[in-house]
């Protein structure tokens, strides 16, 4: 058993493709009204009714600090449960469209790409090659929910982009 | 207020078993032995469902669909024909003749209230 | 009395159920820490229950079982055969001691000799201790094999169809009869009047439909029409979409607009391809033994009261749910002036109210209910230990959800004893630091915000911190060159494990109190936190989040996002003229000859878009103070159902909820005090 499998779900922010445990997925759903949070971060688009709770949605595209998400005929939320300080929390992320589902073997996934990057490498667990070749980051969903540094998310992006750039240099 | 459906055969015994299982289902059944008796029954009355054998004396079946579907009166009322697998030709025929729909001789008592289902609520 | 010894009886046999069911689960893990945790609370509770309700040969027996566990715990003694032999037995034994009305007396005590002595074996080590290999349990999850497929059906009779006698009502109406539909009905093609011919046919319609029937049985709905009409029938899915909340929206009926077919099948298929994974997933994970037996630990500890909790969840999520769908009733009776809709819609409103308030009135229950068995507990337990104490509850009439009462019954229990075992001294020693020589306990109770505060207060020595500092060096829980605040040194006492007290009394014991006080609060999705004082007393404070409840507010609009100010911090309201606001100065607005601080939420909350000319200032009461709130717009009084935005939200305190309107969409309920505070800092910054 040491060929331990999981299943990921794969989705598109722009032209980049992603993927999440589908362990933490909950659900996949068509785009409603979001009802926005005022003195919340930007990223934070507000909040939705799903069947009588209130579910948190977040533009996952802004907090990689690419652009805001465009809202299109193919973009869903996925609902998903993750850990917040130890405490199971539901929250969706908007995605311009879900690929699929897919089963990868953990030796398989390639570590993080690291410096030089345009993503936090922080927030990425692996990478996996698909057959077609293409590249899919795994996310690391717990980790970039986590910590209250949410709320000051937008310093910490040009920090540690600064910092990456150094790195590079 | 019952449904009302007149079922005409020459044959008294598929008479007897179509009153039998639609008066048991609450329906209120009429029956005429061929074409002409439907023909003097209809006159003047108002039915809601129509079953008729194809082959029968005096006047046959098509004729009888015919007729029905040519009489202002009534006729937009749902006809089934009773057919055999073996008599697809007929059953066309039944068809362009302006039959709602058919019942497939031998049949069981659900499968004739399936059909009847079908066309009358 | 009577009354408390069979509400022992009942949580005893409920232990001894949860002790089974971990005995089971141990026999196929020996070595889980949990498992053996879990049993020896279960024997620390009995004991502690035992020794309040009378049955002291309950409390001595399962002492020495405590004790057996305790070395387990410790890692002294190994799980053995014998042992697991000996507990279930000792389950039974317990059980019979429970059941015992005097006659079988004899009969227990020679049976409880035979067993001391094969624990007192066990603890001495005299037993084989051959350790159990642990099996896994292998469990298939169930295939969901329902067989429950989706379709597409999309039927365009020809003009011609009821010329033969067809009623294509009938086919949608057959169609339906298969399983959960939504359908469009397209009338679109209806002709103007001159050239409309009665009994042609016009309209159209497609279904979205889930069936078990196959797709033979929808082809077999139109087998009297395949000539006389266009059908098309798609499979959806695998499965039934109507439960998937995802694809929802896009089930909604709209006649004469098409369903998104494509965007329906591809969610429909991203949806049920996760849910078959995560299936797969499951079914893997109930194979590999660590995680199922993980799993099923966890799901053991749900006694019976939690099953009623649940009950009473559902209850409440349908009432309001049944609140919002009556607001929107409400709202489409208004748009649809239509006597008998308002007459039906009005008296239907009184009964959601009553059931309302009904269900409501179910699951709330002041803490009196808790403080009757506190007041016994303290009595029955001060005079044990030879201690002179006074408890004393304030606002014990605060009403509390019936699920967070029967969960904070237990940690408070522990709470209690804690304080009365270490916390509050001897009447001598008290007498000496020149306290007075009764010791005090108190309980309050209160409404904070969206909160509910329970504190623990006593007047006993107060913790001492470098006492708790050593101690959890010499359990290693710190290294000892660690540097920890006072907070963290308190927060030391809630870790598994750890104890105060030097010695092993048959009250609190060794410290299994405060590990599970913090997870039983957290279990009912609350804090707990100790602040101390030396000589001064402990605090215990418990902080609750009010699951569930419904304010009465006032619905009002700004920009296109609706928000909810509760009516009882609401003074008055006055329109005014944007421009008016646009004049003032330094956020000071005179209203009929009154000079009134107001803020522009529209401006604090950064929204943008054109202001309305004409607006509202809510005056709401702040302190002693009126300060105005300006909106765009009151749409009117609105019940709301409130719901928790949520650990992400959290930062956004001046939103204390959000409630579901009756159109579906959410709207924020305000905390104006919060509102008034953060930006009155802000200003002034």
């Amino acid at each position: 058993m040491d060929q331990e499998i999981d299943s990921f779900i794969s989705f598109k922010l722009g032209e980049e493709y992603f993927a999440i445990s589908v362990s933490q997925v909950l659900n996949i759903l068509q785009l409603v009204q979001i009802t926005k949070v005022p003195t919340a971060p930007d990223y934070m688009k507000g909040v939705i009714n799903l069947r009588g709770t209130v579910l948190p949605i977040i533009d996952i595209r802004m907090k990689f600090g690419m652009d805001p998400i465009q809202y299109q005929r193919d973009t869903v939320i996925l609902v998903l449960n993750v850990i917040i300080e130890n405490e199971k929390v539901d929250a969706g992320i908007l995605v311009d469209s879900v690929k699929e589902v897919f089963e990868i073997k953990k030796d398989e996934i390639m570590p993080p790409p690291g410096i030089g990057s345009k993503y936090k490498s922080k927030f990425i667990e692996g990478i996996y090659k698909m057959s077609d070749e293409r590249f899919v980051m795994l996310l690391d969903i717990d980790k970039i929910f986590s910590s209250d540094e949410v709320v000051m998310l937008k310093e910490s992006i040009d920090s540690e982009e600064s910092a990456n750039a150094k790195e590079i240099e | 207020m019952a449904k009302t459906i007149l079922i005409v055969d020459d044959s008294e015994s598929i008479r007897e078993v179509v009153n039998f299982t639609l008066q048991n289902a609450g329906f209120e059944v009429f029956a005429a032995g061929n074409g002409v008796e439907a023909q003097q029954f209809l006159d003047g009355r108002n039915i809601d469902l129509v079953i008729t054998d194809l082959h029968m004396p005096e006047m046959d079946g098509i004729d009888l669909i015919k007729y029905i579907r040519a009489t202002t009166n009534y006729n937009r009322v749902p006809i089934l024909f009773l057919t055999t697998e073996s008599q697809l030709a007929k059953k066309i025929e039944a068809k362009d003749a302006g039959a709602t729909g058919w019942i497939i001789k031998p049949f069981v008592p659900a499968k004739l209230l399936a059909a009847i289902s079908k066309v009358i609520r | 009395m009577d009354n408390f010894q069979s509400k022992f009886l009942e949580e005893a046999s409920d232990l001894i159920n949860q002790l089974e069911q971990a005995l089971l689960t141990l026999e196929q893990d020996t070595n889980n820490p949990e498992l053996v945790d879990s049993i020896f609370r279960i024997m620390h509770s009995l004991k502690g229950g035992g020794g309040m309700f009378g049955f002291e040969n309950i409390s001595n027996y399962t002492h020495k079982m405590e004790n057996m566990y305790d070395l387990v715990r410790q890692k002294k003694l190994k799980v053995t055969r014998e042992m697991l032999d000996v507990t279930f037995e000792s389950a039974d034994h317990i059980t019979s001691m429970l059941n015992d009305d005097g006659s079988k007396t004899a009969e227990i005590a020679a049976n409880e000799a035979i067993l001391n002595k094969r624990i007192d074996a066990l603890i001495n080590g005299d037993s084989k201790t051959e350790a159990i290999a642990a099996t896994t349990n292998v469990q298939t999850a169930d295939a969901n094999a329902e067989g429950v497929q989706s379709f597409y059906v999309k039927v365009k009779p020809y003009e011609r169809i009821q010329h033969n006698g067809t009623n294509p009502f009938f086919l949608i109406d057959e169609l339906s009869g298969l399983g959960k539909n939504k359908t469009n009905i397209f009338y679109s093609a209806i002709p103007d009047f001159e050239n409309f011919v009665f009994d042609e046919t016009y309209v159209y319609w497609e279904m979205i439909l889930a069936t078990d029937k196959g797709e033979d049985a929808i082809k077999d709905v139109f087998i009297f029409v395949e000539d006389d009409c266009e059908v098309t029938i798609q499979k959806i899915a695998d499965a039934d979409i109507f439960p998937m909340e995802g694809i929802e929206p896009l089930l909604v009926c709209r006649h004469d607009f098409p369903f998104d077919l494509e965007k329906i099948k591809s969610l429909a298929n991203a949806i049920t391809a996760l849910e078959k994974a995560k299936q797969e997933k499951a079914a893997k994970e109930a194979n590999a033994g660590d995680e199922h037996i993980k799993k099923f630990t966890k799901e053991s500890s749900i006694s019976g009261i939690r099953v009623a909790a649940e009950k009473i969840d559902q209850l409440m999520n349908l009432v309001s749910e049944l609140i919002t769908t009556q607001a929107g009733l409400n709202l489409y009776a208004d748009n649809n002036k239509d006597n008998e809709l308002t007459r039906i819609t009005e008296s239907l409103e009184n009964i959601s109210r009553q059931l309302r308030d009904t269900a409501f009135s179910i699951t709330l229950i002041p803490i009196d209910y808790l403080v009757v068995r506190f007041r016994r507990l303290v009595r029955d337990l001060s005079r044990e230990v030879g201690k002179e104490i006074i408890f004393d509850a304030r606002g014990a009439e605060t009403e509390l959800d019936k699920t967070l009462i029967e969960g904070l019954s237990e940690p408070l229990m522990h709470i209690l004893r804690n304080s009365i075992d270490h916390g509050i001294e001897t009447a001598e020693e008290r007498t000496a630091k020149g306290k007075p020589a009764q010791g005090k306990i108190i309980l309050q109770a209160y409404y904070s915000g969206s909160q509910v505060v329970i504190a623990v207060t006593d007047d006993g020595k107060g913790m001492d911190l470098d006492k708790i500092r050593s101690k959890a060096i010499d359990r290693g829980l710190i290294n000892p060159d660690e540097q920890l605040s006072e907070k963290e040194i308190l927060d030391l006492i809630f870790l598994p494990g750890f104890s105060t007290s030097d010695k092993v009394t048959n009250i609190s014991g060794r410290g299994v109190g405060m590990d599970v006080v913090k997870r039983k609060i957290s279990d009912i999705r609350g804090t707990v936190s100790v602040s101390t004082e030396k000589d001064e007393g402990t605090t215990i404070t418990i902080k609750l989040p009010l699951t569930l409840s419904i304010i009465d507010g006032m619905l009002v609009r700004i920009s296109d996002t609706d928000y909810i100010i509760p009516l009882s911090v609401i003074d008055t309201i006055f329109a005014v003229e944007h421009s008016k606001i646009e004049k003032s100065f330094n956020n000071i607005i005179n209203i009929e000859g009154v000079q009134y601080p107001f803020y522009y939420l529209r401006d604090e909350f950064q929204i943008e878009g054109e202001k309305p000319e004409r607006e509202e200032i809510i005056m709401v009461k702040y302190d002693d103070k009126k300060i105005g709130i300006v909106v765009d717009h009151i749409t009117g009084e609105y019940q709301a159902v409130l719901k928790p935005l949520g650990k992400l939200y959290r930062q956004q305190d001046v939103f204390s909820g959000a409630s579901i309107l009756g159109d579906g969409t959410v709207a924020l309920v305000l905390d104006t005090h919060k509102v008034i505070n953060q930006f009155t800092k802000y200003n002034d910054n």
